[in-house]
């Protein structure tokens, strides 16, 4: 199978992941919480969004690649459009990785947390976070198709990365932000992708459900629409200069 | 003295190669400041929400990042190169330093810099500065503090790259474990207890680096100053005889190439 290579990325990733909830359970434990359930609920909070950050392949770097060694111009020549072929590509390991993390971290969490939380609600939440990996995928096949037009999409990796991590809430939720960045990430797509997920686990309720489902849908469609006039501007491009 | 000398020209034909880059070097060095700052967010948040980990402030923190951070950037820029010592053996890539009648290990380190070290040179000033740390008393710990953390992070690099003397491509696992002990370095010591304090005192020693540093300068400790400069000397030694005991195990890559 295509992502049986993968396996030792896969190792690394699942130890580092591993790692991360181990101190940031101790972290919480040392934190005085005003009640127990929100020390048990945050360590899930975090296993949602580094699951979400850690699963998603850096497609941007393979479209990079293909695109300043020109190998770009002998995939397009395939029966398959080059877009999808890369974005189908991706999700295939996206997938694998999501699963294999999925199922490393609700046992663990259950472990360090001493609880876990009813299966409809780890349901949603793990629906949610898959639909958002996929968000970030076709975010980041806009940022590799930009490499078109800089040679190096790496910067703006970097900065998209870092304001995820920011904006998102990657490692506390965004209600304890200050009032300003927290409106400020409400704006931004990222507040949909890891703490629109996340938050499902810490408090659920079926019409936050739905307003997590419904943002995760409207930034899909953006990327999605994002991603395609990239691709797009690439080809009329390619035909005018060559390969 | 010669070895010193040697050392010092490969460092500064590894920073040249880097600088050379200018944009690139300028970009790397940038993006790593601002990823140290995004992660030090965090903990600006935690404070504003909590008052303390068990003694711990938000100015413990960034000492602690100053001091982390630092030793990084200094290894990163100065002594790199034996993060890719595994690398090295496993490809047959000594050979072309085996053969230099000076000391190997120097030539390893210094053979390699990294350009976003510096941003976490300029991450270390800015925590420092916003610490509080910084008084006439404090100021040389921390720079004998920076240096040991740094001799620690190259003696483990060194043992890790080891690994593959005896067990061939381990340059993903060791790096992973390189991961690890940065990873546990940047939280404070009130969060670990028991077994997993021992193991980030022994096996990975993220304590040396990061919190047995802090605790030693907020108690103004003598015995804490000797501890630590004790264990970086004793593991600076093991990881050197680690290594030239690995390369006994060396077998050539009769690789041919040519290096400057």
């Amino acid at each position: 199978m295509h992502n049986g290579k993968n396996r030792k990325e896969l190792f690394v990733r699942s130890s580092f992941f591993l790692a991360i909830l181990y101190i940031f359970s101790k972290l919480w434990q040392a934190t005085q919480f005003s009640d127990a359930a929100n020390q048990q609920s945050m360590i899930w909070y975090l296993s949602v969004t580094e699951l979400i950050v850690l699963s998603v392949p850096f497609i941007q770097v393979d479209i990079e690649n293909d695109i300043r060694s020109g190998d770009v111009v002998y995939q397009l020549l395939k029966p398959m459009n080059y877009l999808w072929l890369k974005i189908s590509d991706c999700i295939g390991s996206f997938l694998f990785r999501f699963t294999v993390l999925m199922l490393i971290a609700i046992p663990f969490c259950a472990y360090l947390s001493g609880s876990i939380p009813p299966l409809p609600i780890l349901f949603a939440t793990y629906l949610t976070a898959g639909i958002a990996g996929l968000v970030f995928i076709l975010f980041q096949t806009t940022i590799g198709l930009l490499a078109f037009k800089l040679q190096d999409s790496t910067p703006i990796f970097w900065v998209w990365q870092r304001c995820s991590f920011l904006f998102g809430g990657l490692l506390i939720p965004l209600d304890f932000y200050p009032a300003y960045l927290k409106t400020t990430a409400y704006f931004l797509p990222f507040a949909s992708l890891l703490y629109g997920p996340g938050r499902l686990i810490l408090s659920f309720n079926i019409e936050h459900f739905f307003i997590v489902l419904g943002g995760l849908l409207f930034w899909g469609s953006f990327a999605l629409f994002l991603a395609n006039w990239m691709y797009i501007r690439m080809l009329k491009a390619l035909k005018v200069n060559g390969g | 003295m010669s070895e010193l000398k040697n050392l010092l020209a490969h460092i500064k034909i590894s920073i040249q190669s880097t600088v050379s880059l200018r944009e690139s070097f300028l970009l790397q060095s940038f993006f790593m400041l601002l990823s140290n700052l995004v992660f030090f967010l965090f903990w600006w948040i935690y404070f504003d929400n909590f008052n303390s980990i068990k003694g711990w402030m938000l100015s413990d923190i960034a000492c602690l990042y100053g001091i982390v951070n630092g030793a990084y950037g200094v290894f990163s820029v100065f002594l790199g190169g034996s993060r890719y010592l595994s690398r090295m053996v496993f490809e047959g890539d000594l050979d072309m330093l085996i053969v230099k009648p000076k000391n190997l290990l120097l030539q390893i380190m210094g053979s390699k810099s990294t350009s976003s070290g510096w941003g976490d040179i300029v991450s270390a000033a800015v925590f420092l500065a916003f610490s509080g740390y910084i008084t006439i008393i404090n100021l040389p710990f921390l720079v004998l503090f920076i240096l040991t953390a740094c001799i620690v992070i190259a003696s483990f690099s060194i043992i890790m790259g080891s690994l593959a003397f005896w067990i061939g491509d381990s340059h993903a696992l060791s790096k992973q474990i390189f991961e690890f002990l940065l990873t546990f370095s940047n939280y404070p010591k009130s969060i670990y207890a028991g077994a997993i304090k021992v193991f980030l005192l022994t096996i990975i020693p993220s304590g040396f680096i990061g919190f047995v540093p802090i605790e030693t300068i907020k108690t103004q400790s003598l015995s804490g100053v000797l501890y630590i400069l004790g264990f970086t000397l004793v593991y600076a030694y093991c990881a050197s005889k680690i290594f030239y005991c690995g390369l006994r195990k060396y077998s050539s890559g009769n690789k041919p190439g040519f290096k400057v």
